[in-house]
């Protein structure tokens, strides 16, 4: 503030047409004089400095205020910023008229002024820069995903702290399990709150100081149970590659986090993007992973599309699919009641799973072999579906199983 | 006191009269391009013209050094990579690299004979005859990691620390020599001093890469170079994360960019390496006024700095006025 009512100011009013005024001044919304024009000794009375600010009426901002009482025209306005009264100037007038454009000119470029000076503060605060760049990060394009471009501070901050703008990047997610656990602050008996805490500090360092890391990767605490980690590639003409670095990133990650006794997490990554833009889509694919994985994964630890391609390719499958395919072999597989034959069903996947082996089934299912093929064939009488003759029927069947689970999974039934 | 003999008394720990001003990096500009004729890219490799440049920094600028080698392309255009040697004002750049593997390498038998080698090596020499013992000179040559960039590809080298860490090693471990024995070359043509480029930079590796991967390397470089002189260590960006394992790695200097505080840099280096560095190109030196330079300059000595230069290679167009004037500033400060 001082460099801005201070050598700013003298130098904006030194430029002004000094024969249609007295004096001007800035003063804060207590009345406080912040600045005045140095050219002139005499203040503005402290009484029409308070009636001034009196009569600001908040609902009109950009409003002129004229106070007659005193031996000059005192005309005043307040300087706004992010709609917050910050201080008001006020000018002594001898040509009323020409005050009226000085104020406003005077109000415009203070305002302007300041407000570029925040952003210069705001993209240089140190202490929570990373954090508030992935929130700005994360928050783009949630509705439009892709197609929005990111403000302009943001740039500015991404130019700011030198992180190429041109660099692949996917993220990593590392989520804490929000549950009291037992290998968790086991001696001090904390409950989830401050676990979050110790995990939020510490996991945050143990992360930033992982070997695979540089200064172009932004690690970040993103909410009450999430650590972002936006990790940056250079191109090597093959992203498929690179997926494998990140399994052992996370693997190198997991084992940083487990070296500080950190045992609660879920840890998954997005897809690589070559824009800051796609920061977005590759966490929701980090976050779909990692809920994804409790499907077809009991452990705790790295969630991976490899360990779980049919729920992946079932989560993603195209609503036409989706609706057209799948919901018409759940239709046909109502029971009387009107529920879903879903044991039918896991006999089917199971078949499917086991190659149309029967006795593989059988075993897997600890049922006899004929009960497996009395079970196939109501299976295949209900639906049509023939996964010996045909590999589509196959994979309808597998998907169709696996949409049950992950639908299933988010209303919260099966667990 | 010579500028050698200043230079030199630094770096031995003895006494000296004035802050010494160097160049560990190019210091060539345009405007002493036009006074000596020498012009890029044809001084990049040409003997007459790198020491003709070169010589622009003492007799023109008043530095305490001279330093001939402006890239840091002549290794790699020597061991095969395509080089585009840039223009007057454009840096050279790597056009192919042979994308070489482990297996392919071995250190060409006329390495020393190969055109820009040799015209380093001539210009080296043609220095020292034509300053005898008056101004230090630095020679330059590029480390085992910067040197696997340029031959085996950035990117490549990279995902290799994460997906096959025992072929970088590898790697690492042939192309070491090569740095090796270009410095004892060096030396033995007539420099007093090298300068390592060898970009460990945060935005490429962490500091536990580093630690992994280069600083037993870096060590066993610099025992083998112990006693042939002392070596300038440069790498651009910041630095403060890594610079207690530069400093175990024993480097007698370090090049320091504007970023990093020289005061921090000093304590955590702790006597095992010298900085010298730290006044900004961009900014100051092409940028600047005399006033800005001469403030930069009092700011890394009132931090310690025990060897004044800009703190990488200068961007072409940065006015002569303003080197200078870091050698005005530097001649003015009190004595050591
Ligand atoms: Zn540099």
């Amino acid at each position: 503030m001082e460099q801005i009512f201070g050598t700013y100011f003298q130098r904006l009013v030194g430029k002004v047409d000094r024969s249609s005024l007295r004096s001007i001044q800035i003063v804060s919304r207590d009345g406080k004089i912040l600045a005045k024009d140095t050219a002139n000794s005499g203040d503005i009375p402290s009484d029409i400095i308070y009636k001034v600010i009196q009569d600001l009426n908040c609902t009109d901002l950009h409003q002129l205020i004229y106070n007659h009482s005193g031996e000059y025209t005192v005309v005043a306005t307040p300087i706004v910023i992010d709609l917050q009264v910050i201080a008001m100037i006020l000018i002594e007038a001898i040509n009323l008229k020409h005050c009226e454009q000085i104020i406003t000119i005077i109000r415009t470029s203070l305002e302007s002024y300041i407000e570029y000076h925040n952003t210069q503060e705001e993209a240089f605060t140190e202490v929570s820069r990373e954090e508030a760049i992935v929130k700005e990060l994360l928050a783009v394009s949630s509705y439009d995903l892709g197609k929005q471009s990111l403000s302009y501070k943001l740039l500015k901050s991404l130019k700011a702290f030198g992180f190429d703008l041109f660099l692949l990047r996917s993220v990593i997610l590392v989520k804490l399990e929000k549950k009291t656990n037992s290998y968790f602050n086991i001696n001090l008996d904390l409950g989830y709150e401050s676990s979050v805490e110790a995990f939020k500090d510490r996991g945050v360092q143990i992360i930033k100081a992982n070997k695979y890391l540089n200064n172009q990767d932004i690690v970040a605490f993103a909410d009450s149970d999430h650590i972002v980690i936006v990790k940056s590639f250079l191109d090597v003409g093959n992203i498929g590659k690179l997926y494998y670095a990140l399994d052992n990133i996370c693997e190198s990650m997991i084992s940083d986090l487990e070296a500080a006794k950190i045992f609660t997490y879920h840890i998954a990554y997005g897809g690589i993007y070559s824009t800051f833009q796609d920061v977005r889509r590759s966490y929701v694919e980090a976050e779909n992973t990692i809920h994804l994985g409790s499907v077809f994964q009991e452990n705790p630890g790295i969630h991976s599309v490899d360990k779980g391609i049919f729920e992946h390719v079932g989560y993603y499958l195209p609503s036409i699919v989706q609706h057209k395919v799948i919901q018409s072999v759940l239709d046909k597989l109502k029971k009387a009641d009107g529920s879903i034959d879903l044991e039918l069903l896991s006999v089917a996947e199971a078949f499917v799973d086991q190659c149309m082996n029967l006795m593989h089934t059988a075993n897997q299912l600890h049922l006899h072999r004929n009960t497996v093929y009395l079970k196939i064939d109501k299976f295949k009488n209900k639906t049509g579906l023939n996964p010996e003759k045909s590999f589509q029927d196959a994979f309808i069947i597998k998907m169709t199983a696996v949409s049950v689970k992950i639908g299933a999974f988010s209303q919260g039934k099966v667990n | 006191m010579t500028s050698r003999e200043r230079v030199l008394a630094v770096f031995n720990g003895k006494p000296y009269d004035k802050i010494p001003v160097i160049n560990p990096t190019s210091l060539a500009t345009v405007e002493s391009m036009r006074h000596t004729k020498a012009f890029f890219p044809h001084a990049h490799t040409d003997s007459h013209a790198m020491a003709a440049l070169a010589g622009a920094g003492r007799d023109l600028l008043g530095f305490d050094s001279v330093m001939p080698y402006f890239s840091i392309h002549l290794e790699a255009a020597a061991l095969g990579c395509e080089v585009d040697w840039g223009k007057l004002d454009r840096m050279p750049q790597i056009l192919k690299a042979p994308l070489l593997e482990p297996d392919d390498f071995v250190m060409p038998v006329n390495f020393f004979d190969r055109k820009p080698i040799k015209a380093l090596l001539q210009a080296i020499k043609a220095l020292r005859k034509k300053y005898g013992s008056e101004v230090a000179i630095i020679g330059k040559v590029v480390g085992p990691w910067t040197l696997a960039f340029h031959l085996h590809g950035t990117a490549n080298l990279i995902l290799e620390t994460n997906m096959e860490p025992y072929k970088v090693h590898q790697i690492l471990g042939m192309l070491m020599q090569t740095s090796i024995e270009f410095a004892h070359a060096q030396f033995e043509a007539g420099a007093d001093i090298i300068t390592w480029a060898d970009h460990a930079t945060a935005d490429l590796i962490s500091a536990k890469m580093y630690e992994e991967f280069l600083l037993p390397v870096h060590q066993q470089c610099n025992r083998a170079l112990q006693k042939a002189g002392p070596v300038i260590f440069h790498t651009c960006g910041l630095v403060t994360d890594r610079l207690e394992l530069f400093s175990q790695a024993g480097f007698e200097a370090f090049h320091l960019e504007s970023r990093n505080d020289v005061k921090a840099a000093i304590c955590i280096a702790d006597g095992r390496m010298l900085m010298t560095g730290n006044i900004n190109n961009p900014r100051i030196l092409l940028n600047g006024t005399a006033a800005d330079v001469y403030k930069a300059v009092n700011r890394a000595v009132e931090g310690g700095i025990q060897l004044l230069s800009p703190e990488c290679a200068l961007p072409c167009w940065v006015p002569n006025r303003n080197l200078l004037e870091i050698v005005h500033a530097a001649r003015t400060q009190q004595n050591k």
